[in-house]
C-alpha cells in the first residue's frame, strides 16, 4: 500500500472531473448557435467542439492515470469496491464516447454523454474511498479482466443510451402517441433524480451531516448504521443514537436484505423526492415538457444518424459485454467458487441484460425495429443496467455485494 | 461440570492430556480426554472439469461469430467507366453514415475525378 500514490491518484481524478465539467460547457456552447448565420454557426460549432473534444481527451488521460496510479498504490487493480467500480464505469463511458467520436465526430453526443460521466463520478465519490485489501479467494487476474471488460461494455451501452435519448428527444413531437411523450418525460425525470442524488450527497457531506442508529441488521446482528442524509426512513426497530436529528417518519421493511439497506432506501427516497421536485419546478417555470425545450437544440442532427450512432455503440458493446460479463465471469466463477453459474442475483441480472441486448439486435435485424422502437430499447437496456447496479445491491445480499457497496 | 449432587456446578478445564482445576476449588468431579475419533473435514474443494476444452472452444466460436458479424460489415462498391465518365455506386446493409465517410475518404485517396458533393444525399429511411 503506497499512500502517496493513492493521494496522487485522487488529485488526478479531481482534475479529470473538472476537465469533464469544462468539456460539458464547451459542448453545450456548440449547440447554442440558433438564429445565427449558417457559416458563423458552423465556425462556432467547429471551434468549441474541438475545445470540448480536447478537454474530454485530456480528462480521459487524467482519469486513466488515476486508475493506473491507484493500481500501483494499492497493489491490486482498483476494481473491487463500489467507489472503484463506479469511477471505472465513468472512465469506460468516456472511452466509449471517444470511440464513437472517432467514428462519427459527433460533438453533440458529448452534451448528453459527459453529464452522465460526471454524475457517475459524483456517485462514486459517495462511497468509501479507502482502499480495501481483497480477500485471498478473490485475488486473481480474472477479477481484473472480468470487471474491466464488463465496465467497458456497460460504458459503451451508456453511450448507446445517450444517443437513444437524443433520438427520442429529436423525433418525438406532438404527432406521436401520448405515451411516447409521457415516457420521455419520465426518463428525463429519472436523469434529474440521478443528478439530485449526486447533488444531495455532495451538499450534506459538505455540511458534515450525520445521524446514527442502532438496530438489528438482516443477519440478526446488532449494527450501528450511519446516515449521511436526514433519515426519512429508519432501520427496523432502530434506536436513534445522535441528538438533535430528525426522527424517521417510517421504518424500512425487513425484506430488504442488502447490506445497510435502510440507509440506501433512505438515499433513494431522497433522490426521488428532490429529483421529482426539481422536475416539477422546472415544468412550472418553463410551462412546457422539458423534452420540447431541448428539442430545437438538436434540430441540426439527422435522426437516422442518431439511430446509427445508437446502434453502432450497442453492437460494439455487445461482444465486449459478452466477453466480460459471460465468458470471463464464467471462467472466474469456476476458479473462485467452483461453478460456472450459480444463480447469484447479479449473475441473473447480467444475463437478463445480455438477453435484452441480444433481443434488441435480433429485433432490429430481423423485424426491422429501427428508429423509435430501437431507441426506446436502447434506453430501457441502460435502465436495466442501472437497476442491476442500484436495486440488486439494495434488496438482495449476494456474492457480488461489494466491500462497501 | 453439573452433576445431580452438585446442581450449582464445578469449574474444571480440559486440555489434551491435562486437566486444570479452577484455583481454590474443591471439585468432586474432573474432566479428562480419554480418546478421540477423527473425522476428516475440509473446506477445500477439489474438482476437475473434463469438459473445459469443449467449453473453451464453444466460447471462442461465440466470440468469433460476434466479432465478425458486429465489427465487420458487408460493403460493396462498384466503379464503372462509361464514355469517359466514372460511375460509382456503393451498398451496405448497416452503418450507412460511416460507410459514406469511407467512400469519401476512398475518393480522396484514389484521386478519382469525382466530386464528393455529388454523392447521394438521400438518407436511409427509418422503420
Amino acid at each position: 500500500m503506497n499512500e502517496q500514490m493513492i493521494s496522487l491518484s485522487s488529485i488526478t481524478l479531481l482534475i479529470a472531473f473538472f476537465l469533464y465539467l469544462l468539456a460539458i460547457v464547451f459542448f453545450v456552447v456548440t449547440i447554442t448557435g440558433r438564429g445565427m448565420e449558417e457559416s458563423r454557426r458552423k465556425a462556432l460549432k467547429e471551434k468549441w467542439g474541438r475545445s470540448g473534444f480536447l478537454a474530454t481527451a485530456l480528462g480521459f488521460l487524467f482519469h486513466f492515470s488515476y486508475w493506473i496510479l491507484r493500481w500501483i498504490g494499492k497493489g491490486d487493480a482498483p476494481v473491487s469496491s463500489m467507489f472503484e467500480f463506479m469511477s471505472l464505469l465513468a472512465l469506460a463511458i468516456v472511452l466509449g464516447y471517444l470511440i464513437i467520436y472517432w467514428l462519427y465526430r459527433s460533438t453533440t453526443l458529448g452534451v448528453f454523454t459527459l453529464p452522465l460521466v460526471v454524475s457517475m463520478l459524483g456517485w462514486a465519490s459517495v462511497f468509501d474511498k479507502t482502499p480495501q485489501p481483497l480477500i485471498p479467494a478473490l485475488q486473481s487476474h480474472w477479477l481484473t479482466l472480468h470487471v474491466s471488460t464488463v465496465a467497458l461494455g456497460e460504458g459503451l451501452f451508456a453511450v448507446g443510451f445517450a444517443a437513444g435519448l437524443m433520438y427520442l428527444i429529436r423525433t418525438i413531437d406532438k404527432e406521436k402517441a401520448a405515451w411516447h411523450r409521457i415516457m420521455l418525460e419520465v426518463c428525463l425525470a429519472l436523469v434529474l433524480m440521478l443528478v439530485a442524488f449526486v447533488g444531495l450527497s455532495f451538499l450534506f457531506s459538505f455540511v458534515g451531516y450525520e445521524a446514527q442508529f442502532n438496530y438489528v441488521n438482516e443477519q440478526g446482528q446488532e449494527q450501528l448504521l450511519t446516515y449521511t442524509l436526514p433519515p426519512l426512513v429508519g432501520p427496523p426497530d432502530g434506536q436513534q443514537m445522535t441528538q438533535e436529528r430528525m426522527q424517521p417518519i417510517f421504518e424500512s421493511p425487513t425484506w430488504l436484505q442488502g447490506r445497510d439497506a435502510p440507509r440506501k432506501l433512505n438515499t433513494i427516497l431522497w433522490s426521488v423526492l428532490v429529483g421529482g421536485l426539481v422536475y416539477l419546478l422546472l415544468r412550472l417555470i418553463i410551462r412546457r415538457p422539458i423534452a420540447e425545450v431541448i428539442k430545437p437544440l438538436l434540430a441540426d442532427l439527422s435522426p437516422s444518424l442518431l439511430d446509427e450512432i445508437c446502434y453502432r455503440a450497442i453492437i460494439i458493446a455487445f461482444p465486449v459485454f459478452t466477453l466480460g460479463g459471460l465468458i470471463f465471469a464464467m471462467i472466474w466463477a469456476e476458479q473462485a467458487w467452483g461453478r460456472f453459474w450459480g444463480w447469484d442475483p447479479k449473475e441473473v441480472w447480467a444475463l437478463i441484460t445480455w438477453l435484452f441486448y441480444a433481443a434488441y439486435i435480433h429485433l432490429r435485424l430481423s423485424r426491422g425495429w429501427h428508429g423509435l422502437k430501437s431507441a426506446w430499447l436502447a434506453v430501457l437496456g441502460f435502465v436495466i443496467i442501472m437497476f442491476n447496479l442500484v436495486f440488486v445491491n439494495l434488496v438482495i445480499a449476494g456474492m457480488h455485494s461489494y466491500v462497501s457497496g | 461440570v453439573f452433576t445431580p449432587d452438585n446442581p450449582e456446578g464445578e469449574t474444571s478445564m480440559v486440555l489434551i492430556r491435562q486437566t486444570i482445576e479452577a484455583p481454590g476449588a474443591e471439585n468432586e468431579y474432573a474432566l479428562k480426554i480419554k480418546n478421540v475419533t477423527f473425522n476428516n473435514v475440509t473446506g477445500l474443494m477439489v474438482r476437475t472439469e473434463r469438459s473445459l476444452p469443449i467449453i473453451f472452444v464453444g466460447m471462442a466460436i461465440v466470440m468469433l461469430g460476434l466479432v465478425i458479424s458486429f465489427y465487420w460489415h458487408h460493403k460493396r462498391i462498384w466503379v464503372q467507366e462509361q464514355d469517359g465518365e466514372i460511375l460509382l455506386a456503393a451498398h451496405t446493409h448497416k452503418n450507412w453514415y460511416s460507410f459514406k465517410k469511407e467512400v469519401e475518404r476512398l475518393i480522396d485517396e484514389t484521386g478519382l475525378p469525382l466530386d464528393k458533393r455529388t454523392l447521394d444525399k438521400e438518407e436511409p429511411t427509418d422503420e
